[in-house]
């Protein structure tokens, strides 16, 4: 098992399942880095980071309003991240969500949103196990 | 120094984007359509940058509004979109795009030369 460092609120079962950052993350970060070194690194992350809390919050209210088409947009938005860190499984998961939350009740929206956490939770794990790897040393 | 705006929704595809042009270009960023269309007629840009899936009104949406403004017109605008489905291009060309970006940004180099053919008028049109 790599090493991961995560905070206490990431101690999921998902941040311990793999969070050796998948291929697609290292080629995202590795733009980043590019662009920006690793102070563009440490914002790029810190911002994933507080987006996709402030949307697991969010979503969680929609649901619970019943408004799938805020669920939608807001797992566009989620996707769009996952997308530029390479974060792909919380991509596919997000995709998922933005095109079938119209056609979900409610109780399938909150078991969705249980799996959309633990792969947000994945997400910030891979991606701090990046910044600790030699690869997130810019 | 050519100024470029940005319109996009999403704060970690801003932070990238703006990360990737603020050294080259005068950047400004808008977070939707219609804050969009309110500054770029105060701050008129050399050259548009706009997401697609804006919530509200969304990039072709902004697009006509841009296109109809006799002082916003003739504005290059690149669209940003994550669709990447056969015969999109061609959708957003004849929808009035000068170009066509898709996000996330894998090489840095496909937007810095849609930006480029864009600020000299050769667009993808």
């Amino acid at each position: 098992m790599p090493t991961v460092h995560p905070s206490s609120n990431e101690a999921t079962t998902a941040a311990y399942r793999d969070a050796t950052p998948p291929p697609e993350m290292h080629d995202a970060l590795a733009l980043v880095q590019r662009i920006g070194g690793r102070e563009l690194l440490d914002k790029v992350v810190s911002l994933f980071r507080a987006s996709a809390e402030e949307r697991l919050v969010k979503l969680r209210v929609f649901i619970d309003a019943g408004d799938a088409t805020q669920v939608s947009r807001l797992a566009h938005a989620m996707k769009g991240s996952a997308a530029q860190v390479g974060a792909e499984s919380l991509r596919a998961i997000a995709a998922a969500l933005e095109k079938e939350a119209g056609q979900l009740d409610q109780g399938a929206l909150i078991e969705r949103l249980d799996g959309f956490t633990e792969e947000v939770r994945l997400a910030m794990a891979q991606l701090e196990s990046y910044r600790g790897t030699a690869g997130g040393q810019a | 120094v050519r100024r470029i705006a940005i319109v996009e929704d999403n704060p970690d595809n801003r932070l990238l984007a703006l990360a990737l042009l603020e050294g080259l270009y005068e950047c400004t960023e808008y977070e939707s359509g219609i804050d969009a269309l309110q500054g770029l007629e105060r701050e008129l840009p050399d050259l548009v940058l706009l997401d697609i899936s804006l919530p509200g009104m969304d990039g072709v949406e902004t697009l006509q509004h841009i296109r109809a403004h006799p002082a916003l017109s003739h504005l290059p605008v690149i669209a940003l979109t994550a669709h990447a489905m056969t015969g999109d291009r061609e959708k957003y060309i004849s929808a009035g795009f000068n170009d066509y970006v898709t996000k996330p940004i894998v090489d840095e180099s496909i937007l810095l030369g849609a930006i480029v053919r864009g600020l000299e008028g050769v667009g993808s049109r």
